[in-house]
């Protein structure tokens, strides 16, 4: 046969190859079959005895089997390797291909590997982002040499399964911080005597959910506490702490009423507990005769104080460091007078920050848009006049009372 | 829109420049040049100039306030000392400014 005749069968059957790892078919399965039948498609091509994919533990410092085919396929799939330790933790080490011919017992971990006598291994990462998430391995009974195109092989499946795990768990993240999220942000608030209140929480088209909450709460006393904040960040880690915060001020409330002292406890155990986190917060409370409120506001965009007429204006007050920004921040707190019909608007950053437009055009045209209505037209209008019933790229949380 | 943080010595401090959108997406990169920065000066001042940020949301002021106290913390002197209108807007709306500026409450 013909030099170029060879080459070109030799072309088609390296596509051909490739193809197996990269069908498009593969995208339709759930990822545990994915990984299993890419295992099958990469030994049957390698004709090796066993293939195995382990991903990194979230530590980042174990190797854990997710999907095995061959000899180890009767094993116990929760077989952990140590980074950096054995022949797969070397991979994952390394950050790249690592192949050995003749197993022994010094570039192994597994007893396993030496038990079923396997003799040659061959190993690439599993890479997202940069970081290594995972490893492929593949080995021989037979002695076998790996020649570059294996390798090549093997890291075109080992991209594969790395896209299906991490997408996966994007989207475990997603839906579990979607379901922390629901269920910290009522989207109904509690009935409040005396009061009409609403409460709009919308995800960023960017962030996905972040760390924005509110809460409303009526307290033994009578009296009413309200706050709307921020915890800096997105994400399941973002609404995790968002959870701590809201209920340790919860919990403050129940020992003082005073606004700016609930927010300086809040600031101490966070100080403590969330060293990491930065925390924004407008907290109100109003007494039991719904005549008055007391407000303390930490890094946050001052709440609009709504009129009996249908116009509203922020609240002089000022604003204090937010939590978690220093030890020991001055808190100050103002108080407002209540009557029939006036209120509060409390929101975050994202409904009135607009890219390259100053912050106070995004508040005025909150302002403008007030009109005399009850509190939930109130949320409904100014979420969708200022973000035009679009989700911006910020989360945006919305809470307004008025007196009844 | 990206971030570009340059770094140079500058007389006693190492001056931070950030140009671009601090958001949720570039905030990293705004951390790690800030991190570099503290790590970095032999003077122990930090100057980070803002002029070239025209928006900064909460997650960028979250990271210029970690990175404040990461620097005291390593007995870094850590200011903002330019910014743009927008940018100098924005912190002060949400109380900050002054901290990040002159370094008092």
């Amino acid at each position: 046969m013909p030099i170029r005749l060879l080459k070109a069968n030799r072309d088609r059957a390296t596509l051909k190859r490739i193809r197996a790892v990269t069908d498009t078919a593969l995208s339709h399965l759930e990822v545990d079959e994915l990984l299993r039948i890419l295992l099958e498609r990469i030994s049957a091509l390698l004709g090796t005895d066993t293939a195995t994919i382990l991903l990194m533990d979230p530590s980042g410092r174990e190797l854990i089997t997710a999907a095995t085919i061959g000899l180890e396929e009767e094993l116990s799939l929760d077989v952990r390797v140590p980074v950096g330790v054995g022949f797969s933790g070397r991979v994952a080490q390394l950050g790249q291909p690592v192949v050995v011919e003749q197993v022994d017992e010094d570039n192994v971990y597994s007893r396993i590997l030496l038990d079923k006598h396997l003799t040659s291994l061959a190993g690439v990462p599993l890479m997202s982002g940069g970081r290594v998430v995972g490893v492929l391995r593949v080995g021989t009974k037979e002695p076998r040499r790996f020649t570059e195109e294996d390798i090549e092989l093997l890291r075109i499946a080992a991209d594969r399964a790395s896209v299906a795990t991490q997408a996966r768990l994007s989207q475990l993240e997603r839906v579990t911080t979607l379901a922390l999220q629901r269920s910290l942000l009522p989207s109904r608030p509690p009935f409040v005597p005396g009061l009409d209140v609403a409460v709009r929480y919308i995800p960023g088209a960017q962030i996905g959910v972040g760390g924005d909450w509110y809460d409303v709460f009526e307290l033994p006393s009578g009296h009413v506490g309200l706050v709307i904040g921020d915890v800096a960040g997105n994400g399941l880690r973002a609404a995790v702490v968002m959870g701590r915060v809201r209920s340790a001020l919860r919990a403050y409330s129940m020992e003082t009423t005073d606004p700016a002292d609930v927010l300086s406890r809040l600031d101490r155990k966070i100080q403590l507990f969330e060293p990491e986190a930065l925390v924004t917060a407008a907290y109100a409370v109003i007494n039991p005769e719904r005549t008055a409120a007391t407000v303390s506001v930490a890094g946050h965009l001052l709440p609009i104080a709504l009129d009996t007429v249908g116009g509203g204006r922020p609240i002089e007050a000022s604003v204090d460091l937010p939590l978690g920004a220093i030890p020991r921040a001055r808190r100050h707190l103002v108080s407002l007078d209540l009557e029939r019909g006036s209120g509060l608007l409390l929101y975050t950053d994202g409904l009135v920050e607009r890219r390259h437009q100053p912050i106070d055009e995004g508040i005025d045209k909150l302002l403008a848009g007030l009109t005399n209505d009850n509190a939930e037209t109130l949320c409904a209008n100014a979420t969708s006049s200022l973000l035009h019933n679009e989700a911006g790229l910020d989360d945006v949380a919305v809470l307004a009372f008025r007196i009844t | 829109m990206g971030l570009t943080v340059t770094t140079q010595q500058r007389d006693r401090a190492v001056r931070v420049g950030v140009d671009g959108d601090i958001d949720i997406a570039t905030r990293d990169e705004l951390d790690s040049g800030l991190f570099g920065a503290i790590a970095s000066t032999g003077t122990g001042l930090v100057e980070v100039d803002l002029t070239g940020v025209l928006f900064i949301d909460s997650s960028g002021i979250a990271v210029l306030l970690k990175n404040r106290r990461r620097a005291e913390e390593a007995g870094v002197r850590f200011r903002v000392v330019a910014a743009s209108d927008l940018a100098e807007r924005i912190l002060r709306v949400c109380g900050v400014w002054r901290l990040l500026n002159e370094g008092l409450e």
